[in-house]
Formats: C-alpha cells, structure tokens, sequence
C-alpha cells in the first residue's frame, strides 16, 4: 500500500514564502516532478544532483553550512516531512558549452540522481555564446534528461545591475525561459527575484559586505525558492496523475 | 637559440590553439584542432612535453645519469610551478580591477576566482596547494605533477622500456575504472585535468621519441601507418563535426572508457593523438619553408613555451573579460586575434633576448 502524498502540506510548501525572501514569481512554469513523485511514494532516498558554479559552491557565505546545496537538503527535508534527501554538490567551473554539458551527462550517469537542479547560463552569456548554440545545448541536454527519467530544476543567471539592460545577458534568461516553458521544466527565476529583492531591500540585504555577492540571506532565498519549486514539481505531477485515474 | 624544427614548431601551434581556444565564442576558435579532432591542443601539448623529454636528458644512446635527471626535472617543476603561482595572481588581480571599474560582481566569480575573494583563509593555501586552480589554468598544474613523476619513468624506460609503458597503462586504468583523481580545495571540485590518466599521454610521447632516435623497425612501422592514421583522422572528424557522442547512460561499465572525457582523457582522445602524430609526423618539413615567417614565430613560440604559455593564459583572460564587455563582433575577434599573436611574439622575442644579453655583455668587454 502506497502512503498517499499529503497534498495540503506539498501545496503550503509550494507557496508560503518567508517574509524576507518573498516576491512575485520565484519559479515557473507549471511542470511535474514525475520521478521524485514516484520517489516520495516509494518512501527511499532522493539522490539529488546540484550542478553549477560558483552560488552552487556556497562562495561568500559565512559558513560551508549557508551554502545553497547545504540550506536546500535542509529546506526539502522540513517543508515536505517524510521526504529524506541527500543533495550532491557539483560545481562546473567557468566552462561553457559543450565540454560542460559532456561533464553533467557523465556526472548523471555515474550517479543516476532522482532530480538535477542545474544553475545554467551566467557563463555562456558573459562569453556571449551564439544564443541558438545556447538554446540547441539546452533543449537537447533537457530532452536527454527527460528520456532518462531525471527530473531537473533549472536555476537562470544571477541579477547583477551592470547587465540589466544587456541584451545579451537578458536574452539568454529569455531563452532558458522560453525552452523551460516549451519543454515543461521548472525554472527557479534568480535573475527576477534577485532584481525584486534588490529594488525591495537595496543591495545591502541579500549582498555581502563587499556589496558584491550572494551572503547568507541571498543563499537562503536561493534555496527556498528550489525548495519550493520542487514541491510545486511533486504538487503538479500528483495533480496530472490523479487526473490520469480518473 | 636552436634551428627549426618539428617539435617546437607543433609546439608552437599548440600554443597557439590554447590562447585561441580559452577565449570561449571567439569566432577564429572555430578553426581549432578541437572541431576537427576527437582530441585537442592539450594533448599535443602534453604528448611533445613527454618527446622533448627524451632530448633534453640525453636520448636513448648517451642518457644523462639518473641522479641528473631527477634534479634537472625538480628545477624545471619548481619554475613552472613559481609561473603558475604568478599567473594566478595576475589573474585575480586582473579580475578584481575590472571588478571594481565596472562595479560588476560576475567577475570576481569568473572561472573560480569566488573562493580567493570570498574565502581567502582557504583558498590562499588552496592555491599553493595546486587544489585551487582558476578555470583555464589548469594545464601547468597537471605539467608539475607530471615533471615530478617523469624522471621515475624515464628511470624504467632507460632499463626497459616495456616496464615504463606497463606502469603507466596500469595506473591509467587504476584511474578509469576507479574514478581516482587528485580532488580540489576549499571547492568541492576535481582537478580539470587528471594527472593519473594524462601521464600516459607523456609517457608514449617520451617512448615514442626513443624509439624513433634508436629504432629503424620503429620508424618503418610509423611510415607504414601513415594511411591508417589518416583515415582514423578522417573518422574522427566526421565524429566531431556531427557530434556523435556516445551517451554516457548507454555505454557500458567502467564507463570512462567509452566516452569521451578530456578529464580522464578517455581512450578515444589517445587513440586521437597517435593518429595525429603519425600522421602529422613528417609534414613539418614540407611546410618548413612555404610557411616562411609563420614557421619562425611557431617555432620561437615552441621554444620559450613556458613564458608564451603564461602570457598567452593572461591574454585569453583578458580576450574573455573584453568579449563579455564589448559588443560582440568578427572585427573584435580577429583584433583580439592579431594582438594575442603579437603580444606572443614579443614574448618569445623578449626572453631570447634577455638569455643573449649575458652573452653580448661579456664578448663586448673581451674585444
């Protein structure tokens, strides 16, 4: 007998945000997590693979413990009871392009994650990819997780004031945007929610002292909105699977 | 300064491709071995290092004692060691300037540099320790631990040459069926380039410089593989063109031995390199003089490799941070281009002229 996923607390987790990390839209669009549903349902372990650069790595927060990938296994674990959660950090430093994606296959492969929280496109946009090479490695390393079964989280580039009006920069966070929403994939909008906070708090309140980076407060909003992301993830494949039943 | 010749000028090319390639979207990093071939311009670097090997300790007919061996590579590990420490600083320096000018905190992020800024209580000793190494300047750490492991091999090889390659294919494949790979500090990462599996590339490029100096069997097989060696060329072209890379969940295990990582430098990315040195191995001298002038700089680039190595990795930098500030465009790339080969140049021009110096200085005083 399967234990039926609590709809109620998946739904709370979902969309009660903490006042100081609150905005408007932290993550999109509607897509299921089908593999972690099924995880959760089977009650084992959730292997979680966390990919990324250096906000992947925990840079500039006060302790290793404030890091994303850190704060996220805690944050899964007490917003969804029942859930147990071993999160897997591995950075990808700097490189863009094939060679990286080459490097998340082999990483998926060797550990076979229920779910890949991959922080994508800070560098391809810097190195100023051609935005149709960008957009053919993501679509084509989303489908290649999708035939696997391996659900993903994507997290966009980070908000920095100089690139605001680029439009290459902004472009690419269109891009991920527009292929999360064709190919149905969660995306976690750290360009946007970083934009909001920053026009809410001023930089002091989610930047370190330097005034440059992440501190710990920008690291636990991070992590609650893929937090929350991810319960929505579970929420809507329970959802698509009970009208499936029915 | 020595004549021209094969090695330095592949040498130089290699270089070459390097300062391209680490500058990623550029437009003339199209025209790179990498898009062509199934292995790069890191594996031609490492395998000539391993040939070069062979001449600067002796040959295989007047091999230096061992003893001078050993000390003569410690020196050379420990100045490219010093270079690299150097660059890093350039680097970080570099990257906090623009940081600051542009008040933008994406670069003090860029390839790595995070840890320095935001964590320097580790990643000062990280750095000293080779386990913090900047995206892109991850060639000269992998180049000292392989210096430092070469006077043992070349110590087998000289007794018999079988037990230098059995060692190293061993430990080749200790490291890809097991994943065993030096990790990084403070960040939870792996070193970019393992040395455990790159020392082969180094250890058949210095057999195969022995071989070729002392073996006529050697040189007739070499000869007779070049059509062979061309068409596996060809076939790996055709890989890479159409990007038929094999899917890592649908290979077998041990897994890294079918695909085709450039970290533990799958079996694909050798094969890639012989073929490429057997193919390539007489085409210098029919290029030698049609190519005049680029021969020259290809050659002095090889010669000085360290200090054109060391300016070509500040110079890709600084090509990265530019493209991503300055509108993209083919003019810009091309600039970038000329600049880098000239700056490159100058390098291997200047440090010529500094070891001549001494020279000039003391035949003016005797006449």
């Amino acid at each position: 007998m399967q234990p039926a996923l609590q709809v109620a607390t998946l739904s709370r987790a979902a969309s009660e945000f903490s006042s100081d990390c609150k905005v408007s839209r932290a993550y999109g669009p509607r897509a299921p997590l089908a593999s972690l549903r099924r995880a959760l349902k089977e009650n084992r372990l959730i292997k979680v693979l966390a990919i990324g650069s250096s906000s992947t790595v925990g840079v500039g927060a006060s302790s290793p413990a404030s890091a994303y990938p850190v704060r996220l296994e805690s944050d899964l674990e007490a917003f969804i009871p029942g859930l147990d959660v071993r999160v897997m950090n591995r950075g990808i430093s700097g490189e863009t392009g094939k060679a990286a994606v080459e490097r998340l296959r082999l990483e998926v492969a060797e550990n076979k994650p229920d779910l890949v929280v991959w922080q994508v496109g800070t560098n391809d946009a810097l190195a100023r990819i051609d935005e149709a090479e960008f957009t053919y490695l993501l679509r084509s390393t989303l489908d290649w997780l999708g035939e696997n079964r391996i659900d993903v989280v994507l997290i966009d580039p980070q908000y920095v004031e100089r690139l605001a009006q680029d439009d290459h920069y902004t472009g690419i966070v269109e891009v991920i945007s527009e292929v999360a929403m064709q190919e149905r994939v969660l995306v976690v909008n750290r360009f946007n929610a970083m934009a909001d906070l920053a026009k809410r708090n001023g930089n002091a309140a989610y930047l370190a002292r330097d005034e440059f980076h992440l501190n710990d407060l920008g690291y636990r909003c991070m992590a609650e909105y893929v937090a929350r992301a991810i319960a929505a993830g579970i929420l809507q494949a329970e959802t698509e699977a009970t009208a499936q039943q029915r | 300064m020595r004549a021209a010749n094969a090695i330095d000028f592949w040498r130089g090319v290699a270089l070459l491709m390097i300062f391209v390639n680490h500058i990623p979207g550029n437009a003339i990093g199209q025209l790179t071995l990498r898009n062509y071939a199934v292995s790069d311009a890191a594996e031609l670097f490492v395998f000539l290092a391993g040939w070069s090997l062979s001449y600067a300790t002796g040959g295989p007919f007047h091999p230096e004692p061992w003893l001078r061996t050993l000390l003569r590579l410690l020196s050379r590990a420990i100045q490219i060691y010093r270079a690299q420490l150097v660059i890093t600083m350039l680097a970080l320096a570099f990257l906090a300037s623009v940081a600051l000018v542009f008040e933008d905190p994406l670069f003090l992020e860029w390839h790595n540099a995070a840890s320095i800024f935001y964590d320097p209580v580790r990643a000062i000793i990280g750095t000293v320790l080779l386990t913090h190494q900047l995206g892109y300047f991850n060639i000269l750490p992998l180049y000292v631990v392989l210096l430092l492991f070469a006077p043992f091999v070349i110590g087998l090889a000289r007794w018999r040459m079988w037990s230098a390659l059995a060692v190293s294919v061993l430990i080749y494949a200790f490291a890809l069926v097991t994943w065993a790979i030096p990790p990084n500090w403070p960040a939870e990462e792996r070193w970019y380039f393992n040395p455990l599996s790159w020392q082969i590339l180094l250890v058949l490029g210095f057999v195969s410089a022995e071989l070729s100096r002392s073996s006529i069997a050697f040189n007739q097989l070499i000869a007779r593989l070049v059509p062979l060696a061309w068409v596996a060329l060809g076939v790996g072209a055709f890989i890479t063109l159409n990007q038929i890379w094999p899917d890592p969940m649908r290979v077998p295990e041990p897994r890294l031995f079918f695909v085709f990582d450039k970290t533990y430098l799958s079996p694909v990315r050798i094969l890639g390199m012989i073929a490429l040195a057997v193919a390539f191995h007489s085409v210098f001298k029919y290029v030698e003089r049609p190519l005049g002038p680029v021969t020259s700089l290809m050659c002095a680039f090889g010669r000085n490799s360290l200090a054109v190595f060391c300016v070509g990795s500040l110079l890709s930098l600084i090509g990265q941070v530019t493209r991503a500030i300055l509108p993209e465009s083919l003019l810009l790339d091309c600039a970038m281009f000329v600049c880098g080969v000239a700056l490159m140049g100058l390098t291997a021009w200047f440090v010529e002229w500094r070891s001549r110096v001494p020279y000039l200085a003391a035949s003016q005083q005797a006449s």
